[in-house]
């Protein structure tokens, strides 16, 4: 069998049920209760410190408490942009000494000496110059070398190369793979007007001189 | 809200420990049975209650707080901070408030005082289980702590009409939840 409730009774037996309930215990409630006023006597006192208006907190101040971050934070960006800045202006202008204490054995002043080769055909041979060292710390050093050569006995080599005439290569025109009219026109010699010699055989034997000729005849 | 509130509420703001002791004495042992009637654990209640007076200090160091209605306000942290915790702890609540019945009834002698109790406890168990969430919270702000329909839509964030429809399908659940408990034990 199926009892029936009615919304107003089930509405009265809600209402019963909560005069039918535990209490807060007392000592959690003793307990709890100093620590929620120690909490605001610590929270008033902070509030003093920091300048609050006898405990009350306005809405300017709330205002104030927003607006502190904010500034801080833009402080914080201004002061490391300026440590930035300040950093790299002063890399760059000790960047030689930096470059110095970071790599010692870069630039190494070392006074060079040449000494004069072994060599006796080179005994008379004086080598000045001078051999600045660039001060760069660059790793890679150059060093540069100026001086004069001079020599005072002629070598055999010398007198030797002299009556050697060497036929250099010829200069290479303007058109290289180009040839056509190039090529140097034979020299006409012309016929000599003294007559061959009898005895002169060189260069003239199977033609006759033309005076030697049979003279034609007339018809 | 009387004028006494009003005062009272205006000197809490300045972090008057005084005020602030009235307002814990007044509102924190009703806050402790709701969040009991919610999460079914004495130990949770209270640092329910602990939370609640909290956040309360909070809002006024900060200049927020309630301007007016302080017991709507205080059972609205409260239900947020119980909705927070039964997320993370989903257990079957026992039944402390038919225990409590039954600590508290003197002498069950007459028909009618078995009968109460019975029912009483069969409404307990009924809310526990068949209700939903919102329902179980309408019902008890509504029913239990006296709330009227605006201060119960203002507490759980939702419209009066919505308060109004979760209500009373709360009810028709309990009702037919009830006939056929009361049913069956006949």
């Amino acid at each position: 069998m199926k009892h029936a409730v009615s919304e107003k009774e089930i509405i009265e037996y809600l209402r019963s049920l909560k005069l039918a309930e535990g209490d807060y215990p007392s000592d959690l409630f003793k307990a709890r209760r100093e620590m929620f006023i120690r909490q605001a006597a610590s929270l008033a006192m902070t509030l003093h410190l920091s300048g609050g208006n006898g405990g009350g907190i306005s809405s300017s101040s709330a205002s104030h408490s927003t607006f502190l971050p904010t500034m801080g934070t833009l402080v914080e960006i201004v002061l490391v942009t300026v440590i930035i800045i300040e950093a790299g202006l002063t890399a760059y202008l000790y960047r030689e000494r930096i470059a110095e204490r970071l790599n010692p054995t870069a630039s190494p002043r070392v006074e060079q000496t040449i000494e004069a080769p072994a060599n006796p055909l080179l005994e008379n041979i004086s080598i000045t110059g001078e051999i600045p060292v660039s001060a760069t710390p660059s790793p890679a050093s150059t060093t540069t070398a100026t001086g004069t050569l001079s020599s005072t006995t002629p070598t055999a080599q010398e007198t030797n190369i002299k009556d050697t005439q060497v036929s250099g290569t010829p200069t290479p025109r303007d058109h290289p793979g180009l040839h056509l009219g190039q090529t140097p026109k034979p020299e006409r010699t012309l016929p000599s007007d003294k007559p061959d010699k009898p005895g002169d055989d060189g260069g003239g034997k199977d033609r006759e001189p033309r005076d030697d000729r049979e003279p034609k005849k007339n018809r | 809200m009387a004028r006494d509130d009003v005062a009272l509420l205006k000197a809490a703001q300045k972090l008057d420990e005084e005020a602030l002791a009235a307002i814990f004495d007044e509102f924190a042992p009703a806050i402790y049975k709701y969040a009991l009637r919610l999460c079914h654990d004495p130990i949770l209640a209270d640092n329910i209650v602990g939370d609640v007076f909290a956040q309360l200090l909070e809002q006024f160091a900060a200049g927020k707080g309630p301007r007016t209605n302080l017991r709507s306000y205080l059972y609205q942290t409260a239900y947020h901070l119980v909705v927070d915790r039964s997320r993370d702890n989903k257990h079957s609540a026992p039944l402390e408030i038919a225990i409590n019945l039954q600590e508290k009834g003197q002498s069950v002698s007459t028909q009618s005082q078995i009968e109460e109790r019975v029912l009483m406890e069969a409404l307990v168990s009924a809310m526990n289980s068949v209700l939903t969430e919102d329902q179980r919270h309408v019902i008890i702000l509504r029913f239990l702590e006296d709330f009227s329909l605006k201060e119960t839509a203002e507490i759980i964030g939702k419209d009066v009409n919505n308060v109004k429809v979760i209500q009373n399908r709360g009810i028709a659940k309990l009702r037919k939840a009830l006939g056929f408990q009361l049913g069956d034990e006949q």
